[in-house]
């Protein structure tokens, strides 16, 4: 009877305790969630602004570029070699960044983008056409191409840009442009150039941009010669790109017959009697030579940055050539365009070279993937050298959420470089 | 040996000992009950402040001019009544801007629907996107008075109105925008009389909801902008 009446006690206390506990762990339960949410938003702020940092890190590296703007742009640059492929880390207290600086010439630009090279892209006719008509004038449209009637005519109305584009994903907008075209590697190669190529081709956000800019200098460092500046002398040309005063009297002479006096393709003076014949005055077209006032030109291809599948989809290039250029390239890239010569010295090639190649850049793109605990932000800026600064235009939030392997960095290094207060 | 059974003192310091503990721990728990409901109640409170304001943060980061200065699609107006709304509340504060366009939805990029199919369920998507809060609707809503947030895809020129309408916050009282060129705080911006046209270095956004007592602010950085202390935007004083 009396164990009994111990054992009651002790039921009783065991309740009491157990009412206790439980109170307690609701109210512990509760309080975690209401931590682990502001942490949560916490951190992907945090991870945002890491992010924004590491744009502001590769910024210092590419200042080089912009103090030197007549220096090849080749891989071997510090700011290529920053962070090694996104393989290392930068700490800055809690927070971290991974990044990679890429050659935004090493793409084709979609403001300058020609039908020729368009064609050669895995893209349908439709796809061709509609992209040329969104960005010019007028209100004819090509064959399958799309103007303001087909575009007021969608469930969604609205009318086309007839002019530059803007980012990369306005090509969503235009007639045929899935995302799935634009994100997706495509299989269907109609179009492509490169259908007998088995290794795997990259989704078109991946080949094309925008503002790829590069600059037209000479190899002592000043701005090319304009060969359609109207007050030109063909003494002043022999003197300036150091060609043979009687090449110089041609080229001025057939300038003063084109429409408009002006070249619309520096290709055009290659194919003049006597230069594509003599190295020297080859050289100096290729080296030395411009058809536009700009010491900035746009949408030229770097052949010391460009892979060959971007160099391939080059009309004039083919397959074999884009090989050629990429496995002949110097560990510090070409010095001046002229040296393509080594890979090809055939006249319609060096046409395309002069008229789409060039060995500088004075844009690019940061990708970078800021970390605070669990979360992540991808962002990828774009930055062009104005007046010898490296400046942000746009700043873009990645579509994806495996940014790294789309990117195709590097395994995750131990190496982390911890950034302090000065 | 005769077992002994409990005295009246043992009985007693007992009862005490189990009277305190369950008084005690009664009200402890009682006390954590009525904590953790206030503590939810000002969560409720927190939480839809800053899902509010990290919604309007990752609007307002998008804000982008065009490239092409006279870009007639292009702008950053923000102020009392920049532009007129059919129905508007008397000395509204509004802004209204051009931007990037958000994230692509995943499921719009894995989707192998035609192009007309993707417009018709999703609507035009990427490129420059018009942004617009406004505390009226410009269409017809189920409230008169809330904070509205138009999209317009792609921006058209025309920054009254347009593109499809919703509401951000539906308990927002009253919010006015300042603007930051570099120097000092602004109270109106208007691309339009700037040339060339340049975003500010930052907004600081003043809110208040309905029945509450105090305002509540922060400020976004609009990366976008080129303005700094060494470069303000100096924009003329009508």
């Amino acid at each position: 009877m009396m164990n009994r009446n111990r054992g009651l006690v002790m039921v009783v206390v065991l309740a009491a305790l157990a009412g206790i506990v439980a109170g307690v762990a609701i109210y512990a339960a509760n309080q975690n969630d209401s931590v682990k949410t502001s942490i949560n938003r916490n951190e992907q702020r945090r991870a945002r602004l890491a992010a924004e940092a590491g744009i502001q890190y590769a910024l210092t590296t590419l200042q080089t570029i912009a103090d030197a703007p007549q220096d090849p742009v080749a891989t071997d640059g510090d700011w290529a070699l920053l962070g090694a492929n996104g393989a290392d880390s930068f700490v800055l207290g809690t927070e971290s960044f991974r990044l990679q600086v890429i050659d935004n010439s090493s793409r084709l630009d979609l403001n300058t983008i020609s039908e020729a090279q368009l064609s050669n892209l895995p893209l349908t006719q439709e796809q061709i056409d509609s992209f040329l008509d969104w960005r010019e004038a007028g209100q004819n449209p090509r064959t399958e191409g799309a103007k303001d009637e087909y575009y007021n005519d969608l469930p969604k109305p609205y009318n086309s840009r007839e002019g530059r584009l803007q980012t990369v994903s306005e090509v969503l907008q235009i007639k045929g442009w899935t995302p799935d075209v634009l994100y997706n590697v495509q299989t269907n190669t109609v179009n492509s150039g490169r259908t007998n190529n088995n290794e795997p081709l990259s989704p078109i956000f991946d080949l094309v941009s925008l503002d790829c800019f590069s600059g037209a200098y000479n190899p002592d460092g000043n701005g090319k010669t304009n060969v359609n500046f109207a007050a030109l002398t063909a003494q002043q040309l022999a003197q300036n790109a150091q060609i043979p005063i009687q090449n110089a009297t041609t080229i001025i002479n057939s300038r003063n017959t084109q429409p408009n006096r002006q070249f619309a393709r520096l290709s055009q003076v290659l194919s003049l009697p006597g230069i594509g014949q003599n190295q020297q005055v080859l050289r100096s077209v290729l080296d030395r030579m411009t058809i536009s006032p700009a010491i900035r030109v746009q949408g030229f291809v770097n052949i010391n940055t460009a892979t060959a599948e971007i160099l391939g989809y080059i009309p004039g290039i083919t397959e074999d050539l884009a090989n050629q250029i990429v496995d002949s390239r110097p560990t510090d890239g070409y010095k001046q365009l002229s040296e393509i010569l080594t890979v090809s010295g055939d006249l319609t090639f060096l046409g395309t070279v002069v008229d789409t190649l060039t060995v500088t850049s004075q844009s690019f793109r940061i990708r970078v993937v800021g970390k605070a605990g669990a979360s992540t932000v991808g962002l990828e800026a774009i930055v062009t050298i104005n007046n010898s600064i490296p400046t942000v235009i746009r700043i873009e939030q990645a579509n994806f959420s495996n940014m790294p392997e789309r990117w195709t960095w590097a395994e995750e290094s131990n190496v982390t470089t911890l950034l302090e207060n000065e | 040996m005769r077992k002994r059974g409990l005295t009246l003192i043992e009985v007693m310091v007992v009862s005490v000992c189990m009277a305190i503990i369950i008084g005690a721990s009664s009200s402890a728990v009682f006390a954590a009950l009525q904590h953790t409901n206030k503590v939810k109640a000002s969560r409720v409170v927190y939480d839809r402040n800053a899902h509010f304001e990290d919604r309007l943060r990752s609007i307002l980061q998008n804000a982008y001019l065009s490239s092409v200065v006279t870009d007639p699609n292009s702008y950053f107006l923000g102020g009392q009544d920049v532009v007129e709304v059919p129905n508007g509340v008397n000395n509204e504060n509004q802004l209204v801007f051009s931007g990037l366009s958000q994230r692509i939805p995943s499921e719009l990029i894995e989707s192998t629907d035609d192009f007309e199919t993707l417009n018709e369920s999703y609507g035009p998507a990427g490129g420059l996107v018009e942004y617009s809060l406004s505390l009226s609707p410009v269409g017809n809503a189920p409230v008169d008075k809330a904070l509205f947030l138009r999209r317009q895809t792609p921006a058209d020129g025309d920054p009254a109105q347009g593109g499809l309408e919703s509401i951000l916050d539906p308990g927002i009282e009253s919010i006015s925008y300042e603007f930051y060129n570099g120097e000092s705080w602004d109270t109106s911006w208007d691309t339009t009389s700037l040339n060339p046209p340049r975003l500010p270095a930052a907004v600081r956004i003043t809110y208040r909801r309905v029945n509450d007592e105090v305002d509540h602010f922060f400020v976004v950085r609009l990366i976008h902008s080129d303005a700094t202390s060494d470069n303000p935007v100096l924009q003329e004083i009508q």
